[in-house]
């Protein structure tokens, strides 16, 4: 994936991804894994920064809806920061801003995890 | 004085010519010939560089003093010349000795008056002079007049004991100087020959057309007493940066590279390329891009400043509204064969005005410089003078009754109609990833328009999902899609197309409906697209499905 790399680390307990580059299918598929990953591990709190993030398609989208299904289901915690305007309003379309807390930046999201509140 | 000298705009990339004017106010004048015959065609920056130097001899501490005269058509009269003329120039001393260039523009204060403020000794030289001219003009001696006036440069540089730089701007005018009545003063060498053999002045001479300065300069008296320096058209890189902060010093942010290309049809004319950038800019548009200067040139050779400088050169050069008229019409049926020799009789016909009318009328073309002094020999290229007479044409021939003329010009000049879009194809495989292809040629394409961020991002949204899909519904068939942008001033559309038939197309034709649920994992594409352009549609065009996308351009400026 020429188009891709994601950086990973814990923040006080939680997951933070950041991921770069192009969030289609494959990349997706790549981000479910690593929560999947985290979550096997205990860690509950997943953090998605999307701030390198430079674009998004449908089939990538879909994917994170399972994410968030399967992140829900285990009753985790997952936040997306740092999203341009036009992938905030894409997520707006879908309709997935009724299912998950977006913020402007990785440092208000995670007061809002270690807030304890989802 | 025309300017104000203590301002310095105007100037761009002359400096090995003003080097060489400068060379002028030195001492025995640089070795320079006394006279340099400044020439080039109009609007190439001859006054500007006049100006230049006139800046920075007017500021230079024991340097030569600075002395500038434009010729005008309403002075030359003898009598009313010689006033003015020596009015100027006495304003122009006061105003260097006392480094005040409000002096030399305030025409209110009269001359006698203004001889008491300039200092010793030029005030007693002034004063001389003034009674010599005057005393000429009670006598009714027009010509001893003239020779005061004239003689004024030389004689107050000696008194000054420093050297003058004389400057004639329009001195083509100088010819017409008369008695009573026009052409009763022939013989321009003879007035002007002491000052120009003064060895204590070095003149620059300059006006319109260059051939009649050189016919003047044929003179016995004169001939081969000149130095010739002519200004050629300003490099393409020079006139891409000159557009560009004139662009940016009338309000616009960018000015997009795409303008490089086109800056070839300003012929290198300071004046073109100025009056363009105004033009531009005023548009509210924050990024000056290639559409936006096509559809500015139109306006402009046809309306615009430019349309309104070459109006104001036939206004000045004929002799009323009639002869103004006829040169209008001469102009846009000249310019139907080209080249051609012009006909006086036939013209007259096809003017409704007599031989004669004709005539004069063409010779006030010739003496503006918009005829060639030859009949039928080819001009300096200047394709923005070819767009204004071309909009003569389609306006008082009513060539394209159905176009306006700025339509016409931009169809001419730029090969397309102004609704025309500009069009970018691009063939990208079938495969994952390729799709970031297309969607950097929509943000190349976007990055040249006014255009928002937004709006930007919403459209190569819009063509991933419409790549993606055009993927999958022609998979397996020539692997390759096909994209076509056509950008219009107002808009941009997108065709996506592939071979083969999108599953439903057949029964259920048009764009597929509303957004899945969350549970669902495909079927958002449609949605997307609908949510991210401002039309779309879907249509089958033989074996191939095209998504056609829509998207309004939304000006930077309206979208804040």
């Amino acid at each position: 994936m020429k188009n891709f790399t994601l950086d990973t680390k814990i923040r006080d307990g939680v997951a933070v991804l950041h991921p770069h580059g192009y969030l289609n299918n494959i990349v997706a598929e790549k981000l479910e894994k690593e929560c999947g990953e985290f979550m096997k591990q205990g860690v509950q709190k997943i953090l998605l920064n999307f701030n390198d993030i430079e674009y998004i398609n449908s089939i990538g989208i879909s994917i994170l809806l399972g994410v968030i299904e399967s992140i829900r289901t285990a009753d985790g915690a997952l936040c997306f920061s740092n999203l341009s305007n036009v992938h905030s309003e894409t997520f707006e379309m879908i309709g997935l801003r009724d299912y998950m807390q977006i913020f402007s930046n990785e440092d208000e999201a995670l007061a809002y995890l270690l807030g304890g509140t989802r | 004085m025309p300017f104000d000298a203590g301002t310095r705009n105007g100037f761009i990339n002359r400096e090995a010519e003003l080097g060489f004017l400068r060379r002028l106010g030195g001492a025995g004048g640089g070795g320079v010939p006394g006279t340099v015959l400044l020439t080039g065609t109009r609007g190439i920056g001859k006054t500007a560089l006049l100006k230049r130097l006139h800046h920075e001899l007017f500021w230079q501490d024991g340097g030569a003093v600075p002395f500038y005269y434009r010729f005008r058509r309403a002075t030359l009269n003898a009598s009313g010349f010689s006033r003015d003329f020596f009015s100027r120039l006495a304003r122009q001393l006061v105003s260097y000795s006392k480094r005040d260039p409000a002096v030399a523009l305030d025409m209110g204060v009269p001359t006698d008056r203004l001889l008491y403020d300039a200092p010793a000794p030029a005030s007693g030289c002034m004063a001389g002079l003034y009674g010599d001219m005057s005393g000429g003009h009670w006598e009714g001696d027009p010509a001893g007049m003239l020779a005061a006036a004239v003689s004024a440069p030389q004689s107050l540089a000696s008194c000054i004991g420093r050297r003058a730089v004389v400057m004639l701007d329009d001195f083509h005018l100088a010819d017409g100087i008369y008695d009573r009545t026009p052409g009763d003063m022939p013989g321009i060498a003879g007035v002007f020959s002491d000052l120009l053999d003064s060895r204590n002045c070095s003149r620059i001479i300059t006006g319109q057309p260059e051939m009649l300065l050189e016919r003047i300069f044929s003179d016995g008296a004169l001939r081969g007493a000149a130095h010739r320096m002519r200004l050629g058209p300003l490099h393409a890189d020079t006139a891409f940066e000159l557009f560009s902060e004139t662009c940016k010093v009338h309000g616009a942010s960018a000015v997009d590279d795409g303008c490089r290309p086109l800056m070839k049809h300003l012929s290198g004319n300071p004046l073109y390329i100025r009056n363009l950038a105004v033009a531009a800019a005023l548009t509210g548009a924050a990024g000056i891009t290639a559409r936006t200067f096509i559809e500015c040139y139109g306006r402009e050779v046809t309306g615009g400043e430019t349309f309104a400088y070459w109006s104001s050169v036939i206004k000045s050069c004929t002799k009323d509204a009639r002869e103004e008229r006829l040169g209008i019409r001469l102009l846009a049926r000249l310019a139907e064969n080209p080249g051609a020799q012009p006909d006086a009789a036939v013209l007259s016909r096809g003017l409704g005005a007599g031989t004669q009318a004709a005539l004069d009328a063409m010779d006030a073309l010739v003496i503006s410089g918009m005829l060639p002094v030859i009949p039928g020999a080819p001009a300096d290229a200047d394709t923005v003078f070819d767009d204004f007479v071309f909009g003569l044409r389609a306006r008082e021939l009513d060539e394209f009754p159905h176009t306006p003329p700025e339509e016409a010009v931009v169809k001419r000049r730029f090969g397309r109609d102004a609704d025309a879009p500009v069009t970018y194809e691009l063939v990208i495989p079938d495969r994952a990833e390729a799709e970031l292809v297309a969607v950097k040629a929509a943000e190349q394409i976007c990055a040249g328009l006014d255009m928002d961020d937004s709006g930007a991002g919403k459209l190569t949204m819009a063509v991933i999902e419409a790549c993606i899909n055009a993927m999958e519904h022609g998979s397996g068939t020539d692997g390759r899609v096909l994209l076509k942008y056509h950008v219009y001033p107002e808009r941009i559309e997108v065709f996506v197309e592939s071979r083969g038939v999108m599953p439903g197309m057949d029964t259920a034709p048009g764009v597929p409906g509303g957004m899945p649920g969350l549970g669902q994992r495909r079927g958002r594409g449609f949605s997307l697209m609908r949510g991210f352009v401002d039309d779309l549609r879907v249509e089958r065009a033989g074996d191939y499905t095209r998504v056609v996308l829509v998207k309004t351009i939304k000006p930077v400026k309206d979208a804040r």
